[in-house]
């Protein structure tokens, strides 16, 4: 094969996503409610959240010389919230995501290490879903594509 | 090549050294349980014999512990390997045991001699004794032994009525300082149906504790059962999920339930460890300035919550290691509504370096984050639930918008731009009709609504005349916090949505006629009493000009507040 495919991304500005960012061994969650690439562009940027993280981790792997796989999740049940809900809703999934990560890193690699920070959430606002069960899925997701990536990559 | 050197070593220090591991007395017994129910007993029997001339209040009060059981017994050679230093366990996975120094270290943190009589295939032994004086004497691992005379031979009949079975008596008990036996039998009661309890629920092999004081020169006493404790009740018929909605102030509530999965260093795979969270209510809430009924205070206090009951509850093979452990400060003193139960098995012995009394466990910096991070939702919604058992201790119980209503009733709404002696321009009074007769549709529609949600809502108890100036509803306006309306009578109300974020997190943290919701509600009601006037008043600009300035403003309004509240989830 002359060309492998890198992957495609779907939706419509003002869907809400989560994603995962695999940068040789560590991991950033996030979420956004604009197209995934507009924000992954800000975070590999000079300057940008991971490349920081990363640098401030190991800076010599913070050259850009690690593959990287970039995975986004549309969240279609926060699509049907008022908007003034989605913000909080992808929030909380962002945190139960995080949350997937720390009772389960294998999923990713044992030696995973996670360099983004889970958002403070309030306990005091209802979805009408349950954010960990949306979590739940999209790590598996993410934890899946993230293992197809690396063996393609070997 | 090197030739190994023997080392010498004295064994009586060594015995003074494994007696001083940190036992207390309730703890160093509860390690002798262990022993029985390793060997797959389901009747243990705890007797604490007094000095004599002792009492239950005198400290250092205990002649002799002695603990009974109905499990697979041992003949000598077991006997001996018992009292070996780290006995050769060969322990099946899921024991109790760990490095064969439990009945050792703890029968001597009680005592300076512990004695075997064991019966395995009805055949009793005689007496074993490891005493800390004879080793002293040899300086040597020794251990005697003594027929039973004719009178013991009977009594231990008695005791090991069963097939099999062992009694493991600690004798020269007053050559150690111990709490007086009360303190130590009260710990028990209060500890072992905690501890054992996955033992003493097991529909399969139920097992019984009991335990007693007895009097050196009196008549035997009767043991008294010991009972099944959860102390996370997740087992509580009425424990429930966590809803800020339908939250209940006088019941648990599950906080987390996760299966975390440890990452050994050498990449075996560990089994998963369960941890469950539970929230209580305030304690507070069970006292006389509480606003709860008596069935829900008594309800309340059964929780016992407590500094002492608060933190992590550690099981290792389904038997209680840490009784309310901060984990290195992972459970702060403020989480004091929160308990977190860990279930671990002996796989997670090393990579949770769980000490030799299987008290201790040190996590590494890997492990403490990944369980700080697991745990910090169950520690958010304690805290939420912490502030809301608060709030409702200094509950007014009023309705949401009365106390504010009755701050306006001398306060005017007019139009400070406009004349009040002026007339009314037709254009105004145009727009105002419009107004009410938008008003009136949406009082309807409140109404129904206040319907629909039953009398029980804090706004249904507003007194019918009551005409309220600020509303909580669904019913706004999707895309806004909060909308004005012009009744034609009362003038101006505002009815905010409670569906939104900064109504959920901030606004309805606060009791209906506080200081802090009057204040939030003047802001609210001054500016929608403001659209209300420029709607009406600024006759000289379109009304849909208007209603497209006023939209794009609440847009902006919602939008910052929805994004406020969520960067700020403790404001």
């Amino acid at each position: 094969m002359l060309v492998t495919h890198c992957g495609t991304i779907q939706g419509g500005k003002g869907d809400s996503f989560v994603y995962g960012i695999l940068a040789g061994t560590y991991v950033y969650f996030g979420e956004t409610g604009d197209l995934p690439p507009k924000r992954w562009g800000q975070h590999i940027s000079a300057g940008g959240t991971l490349t920081t993280r990363v640098l401030e981790m190991t800076p010599e792997t913070a050259d850009g010389s690690d593959a990287m796989v970039f995975v986004g999740i549309c969240c279609a049940p926060i699509h049907s919230l008022p908007e003034s809900l989605q913000k909080v809703a992808r929030r909380q999934v962002e945190e139960e995501l995080h949350r997937r990560f720390f009772v389960d890193k294998a999923a990713v690699h044992p030696d995973a290490e996670l360099v983004s920070t889970p958002p403070p959430v309030s306990r005091r606002i209802k979805l009408p879903f349950d954010p960990r069960l949306v979590a739940i899925e999209a790590y598996e997701m993410i934890c899946g594509e993230f293992r197809k990536a690396r063996a393609q990559m070997a | 090549m090197s030739q190994p050197i023997p080392l010498p070593f004295n064994a009586a220090r060594v015995c003074e050294a494994i007696a001083r591991i940190g036992y207390e007395p309730h703890t160093a017994l509860m390690d002798l349980v262990d022993n029985a129910v390793t060997a797959g007993a389901t009747d243990v029997r705890i007797s604490l014999v007094l000095a004599l001339g002792k009492n239950l209040k005198n400290r250092n009060g205990v002649a002799m512990y002695q603990i009974c059981d109905n499990g697979s017994g041992m003949d000598v050679a077991g006997i001996t390997n018992a009292f070996a230093l780290g006995s050769d366990g060969n322990y099946k996975q899921g024991s109790l045991s760990k490095y064969g120094m439990g009945l050792k270290s703890a029968g001597l943190s009680l005592g300076s001699t512990i004695s075997i009589i064991s019966k395995r295939n009805g055949q009793i032994t005689d007496r074993f004794i490891f005493d800390k004086d004879a080793i002293a004497t040899a300086n040597a691992f020794v251990m005697n032994s003594e027929p039973l005379t004719a009178d013991e031979q009977t009594r231990y009949k008695e005791i090991l009525a069963g097939a099999s079975g062992t009694v493991v008596e600690i004798r020269g008990c007053e050559k150690v300082n111990h709490p007086s036996p009360n303190s130590t039998l009260e710990k028990l009661r209060d500890r072992l149906g905690v501890v054992y309890f996955s033992f003493l629920t097991n529909a399969k092999n139920t097992l019984a504790l009991r335990t007693r004081a007895v009097k050196s020169d009196g008549p035997a006493s009767e043991f008294e059962l010991v009972k099944a404790k959860d102390m996370l009740f997740i087992d509580l018929p009425t424990i429930q999920n966590w809803d800020p909605d339908k939250y209940k102030f006088s019941e648990p509530c599950l906080v987390l339930s996760e299966i975390w999965k440890p990452v050994s260093r050498d990449g075996v795979d560990l089994p998963s460890i369960k941890i469950q969270a539970v929230a209580f209510p305030q304690r507070s809430l069970a006292g006389d300035k509480s606003p709860l009924s008596p069935a829900e205070k008594a309800s309340v206090k059964a929780f016992d919550v407590s500094t002492n009951n608060s933190g992590f509850f550690v099981y290792r093979n389904g038997r209680l290691i840490r009784w309310g452990d901060p984990l290195d400060g992972l459970v702060g003193k403020d989480d004091i509504n929160l308990r977190i139960r860990l279930d671990l098995t002996d796989q997670h012995d090393d990579v949770l370096h769980v000490d030799v009394t299987k008290q201790r466990l040190e996590m590494d910096d890997e492990h403490r984050a990944s369980l700080e991070g697991t745990i910090s939702k169950a520690l958010g919604t304690a805290k939420t639930i912490r502030a809301l058992c608060q709030a409702r201790l200094s509950s007014d119980d009023d309705a949401e918008g009365r106390g504010f209503t009755a701050s306006t009733s001398s306060v005017p709404e007019d139009d400070p731009q406009v004349a009040s002696t002026a007339v009314v321009p037709a254009k105004t009074r145009d727009r105002q009709k419009k107004s009410a007769e938008e008003a009136a549709k949406v009082i309807e529609t409140l109404n129904e609504e206040l319907e629909s949600t039953g009398a029980t809502t804090t706004e249904a108890k507003a007194e019918p005349h009551v005409f309220l100036k600020i509303r909580y509803s669904e019913k706004v306006a999707y895309g806004q916090f909060w909308q004005p309306f012009h009744d034609a009578i009362n003038g101006t109300f505002v009815c905010v949505n409670v569906a939104h974020p900064f109504y959920q997190q901030v606004i309805s943290r606060y009791e209906a006629s506080s200081s802090e919701r009057l204040a939030l509600e003047a802001l609210i009601f001054s500016m929608g009493n403001a659209q209300n006037n420029v709607q009406h008043n600024m006759t000289e600009i379109e009304q849909d000009v208007l209603d497209r300035i006023f939209k794009r403003l609440h847009k902006n309004i919602d939008n910052y507040l929805s994004d406020w509240t969520g960067s700020n989830p403790e404001a």
